[in-house]
């Protein structure tokens, strides 16, 4: 009894598994498993617009994209997402939001300046859009909604791992400016709301009382050997 | 005593300007048997109904809420929800009413809310001033003090009893705050302007009109004689201590939540 | 046909041909003297065909939607919802009335009166 033999080579094995995806409507076959962007460079994109940190953090590549039969929009990282067969998508460039100047000594932890300085959070219809936009998978109606009830820490804590790509100010009927408005309330918070760090006050003030201008001058005039001894000789991991 | 839970829905300005108002409401409420729960996690209704046939998309933020008190609803037992502010009650009411009068519209919104459970219409929208009204009698065995030297002229305002789907009371002449008031041995004078619209969001927009109809409402009231104006919504008490501020104080009145005042008649 | 009474009436879906006239919806309106042209003159204007003319008074913006004249009118023509439908000619093309630069009192005004003014008098 003879067993077929099959001779693959070693070309056939290491071929991967090609998908198909389309980019501004254009049809590309690219290797399955690779991310958004690294698909677009193989398909022979040079990136200059809608890239950044490619780790996930500088909010630079939010690309929406639809699979072929279904009407949901949906949002992906170009630098995390890995594509998938089908997928119709774009990358975005750039969200349009222009900074409000002001300043952060002159706010107190009050809705009522975050209202004027984007009016348009009274629009705010409840729709939800902006959540099904979010690449993080945050909260984002329930922060806006935070604010809009006078909880400037609530929206705080929703916020902190917004990554500013701007999708849900593009798809807002109501034209939030969520990046900027978040970035706002997170400042107030810190620097009005938030419990102060006793010890770091309290070694703010021994610095300017100048408990350790003494120690600084000798290791200023100290020569570079001495510097060397010292350093050789330093307790790594002191008792106290 | 037996206790009747409610759900309760604040509205954004009760809990940025209105503090004082919340407070004495919840004590008076707790004092006549009634437990309240506040809505966890609530969301702004509009503040004000949109009239259009076709526009949907602005009765979102009350159906939201209202689906959220209907989950709550399951959890405390009851199904009631109280609003302090009468635009509030205005705009939940009137939704309540216009799902159930178009199921389409219910079909259509419950479409595009696809994360959330559909609504059934179940629950029964109060405004504080029917609730008061329907325990008068625990207000009166309740009274301590009385409140002398206060002439009162009540004011309701304009979307607490109108249009007449939500009125609980006659729109032309409504007595519910007076027969409260004077339930708890307050006097309480004759007030023809007690449905006069103060002006609303006209004080963002074109203050002058505030300033005369808020100006006419006072000055009658200061004719008749009386020295409090009691209020039940946050706009109405702006928009009066903003123009009693702009009359340089000729007029002494001041302007009192309803429920400060009922708080100072059944003591502490 | 005038095209501002027929968007009037897809929007509001009541019937400005029914009015007859009696002048109960002036009569009622608190912000009637602050108008150009009364609730029911504007009425009338509509069912002659001339709705720009109301479109470009200052009618529609004084009014704050209090109901008085809905709930009072005897043919329910509802000249609130029929003016709520006028605003929403201007302010679905996108032109907003309100100017959020021009409140001076944004931030000791209750949030109530920000909002219902933005729901109004914004696209």
């Amino acid at each position: 009894m003879s067993v077929a033999s099959v001779t693959v080579s070693r070309r056939e094995i290491l071929k991967p598994k090609m998908v198909k995806i389309y980019v501004m409507g254009r049809e590309y076959l690219v290797p399955e498993g690779l991310t958004i962007h690294k698909a677009l460079e193989y398909a022979g994109f040079r990136l200059i617009r809608g890239v950044g940190c490619r780790g996930g953090f500088c909010g630079a590549c939010a690309t929406l994209y639809r699979k072929p039969g279904e009407y949901k929009l949906r949002i992906a990282l170009a630098c995390q997402n890995v594509v998938e067969d089908g997928m119709y998508l774009v990358v975005l460039p750039y969200t349009p939001i222009p900074r409000v100047k002001y300043k952060l000594e002159s706010l107190k932890p009050d809705v009522g300046l975050v209202l004027k300085l984007y009016p348009e959070i009274a629009r705010c219809v409840a729709c939800n859009t902006c959540t099904k936009a979010c690449p993080q998978g945050l909260q984002v109606m329930d922060a806006i909604q935070a604010i809009k009830r006078g909880d400037l820490a609530k929206a705080a804590d929703l916020t902190f791992d917004c990554i500013a790509c701007g999708i849900c100010s593009m798809r807002c009927p109501a034209e939030i400016r969520h990046a900027n408005i978040f970035h706002l309330v997170r400042r107030i918070y810190g620097k009005y709301m938030s419990p102060k760090p006793r010890h770091l006050e309290d070694r703010i003030k021994e610095i300017e009382q100048g408990k350790y201008r003494e120690e600084l001058e000798k290791l200023k005039q100290a020569s570079v050997d001495e510097l060397k001894k010292l350093y050789a000789s330093r307790v790594i991991e002191p008792e106290e | 005593m037996i206790n009747v839970k409610m759900l309760y829905y604040p509205g954004c300005s009760v809990k940025r300007n209105a503090l004082e108002y919340e407070k004495k409401t919840l004590e008076i409420l707790s004092k006549i048997g009634i437990e309240v729960y506040e809505l966890d996690n609530w969301y702004c209704c509009g503040a004000f109904y949109s009239l259009a046939k076709d526009d949907l998309m602005k009765h979102i933020g009350g159906l939201r809420t209202l689906i959220k008190a209907q989950v709550q609803a399951r959890k405390h037992g009851t199904n009631k929800l109280l609003t302090l502010c009468p635009m509030c009650y205005n705009v939940l009411k009137r939704v309540n009413h216009m799902l159930r009068e178009n199921p389409e519209n219910l079909d259509t919104l419950a479409l595009f809310m696809d994360e959330e459970e559909k609504y059934t219409i179940g629950i029964e929208v109060l405004h504080l001033l029917e609730v008061l009204r329907d325990n008068i009698d625990k207000l009166k065995r309740l009274v301590v003090t009385e409140v002398k030297d206060v002439v009162v002229a009540p004011y309701y305002g304009c979307t607490v009893l109108r249009p007449r789907e939500i009125a609980f009371d006659n729109a032309e002449n409504p007595e519910v705050m007076d027969n409260i008031l004077r339930a708890l041995k307050i006097e309480v004078i004759e007030f023809p302007f007690k449905t006069e619209c103060c002006g609303a969001y006209q004080s963002v927009f074109n203050r002058k009109i505030v300033f005369e109809k808020s100006g006419e409402i006072l000055e009658e009231a200061a004719v008749r004689g009386a020295n409090i104006i009691t209020v039940i919504c946050p706009l109405c008490k702006y928009n009066l201590e903003t123009t009693l501020l702009s009359l340089g104080k000729k007029l002494r009145i001041e302007i009192v939540y309803l429920t400060d005042l009922l708080s100072r008649a059944t003591g502490p | 046909m005038s095209e501002v009474l027929n968007r009037v009436v897809e929007y509001s879906g009541k019937n400005p041909y029914a009015c007859y006239q009696c002048g109960t919806c002036s009569a009622v309106c608190p912000m009637v003297r602050f108008m150009d042209i009364p609730p029911h003159r504007a009425i009338r204007l509509l069912q002659i065909g001339a709705g720009a003319f109301v479109l470009s008074s200052n009618t529609i913006w004084i009014c704050v939607s209090c109901m008085r004249c809905v709930d009072r009118c005897p043919r329910d023509v509802a000249p609130g919802v029929v003016f709520e439908a006028l605003r929403l000619i201007t302010l679905r093309q996108g032109i907003d009335k309100l100017k959020y630069e021009e409140i001076s009192n944004i931030e000791e005004a209750p949030t109530l009166a920000i909002v219902s003014a933005s729901r109004k008098l914004t696209g």
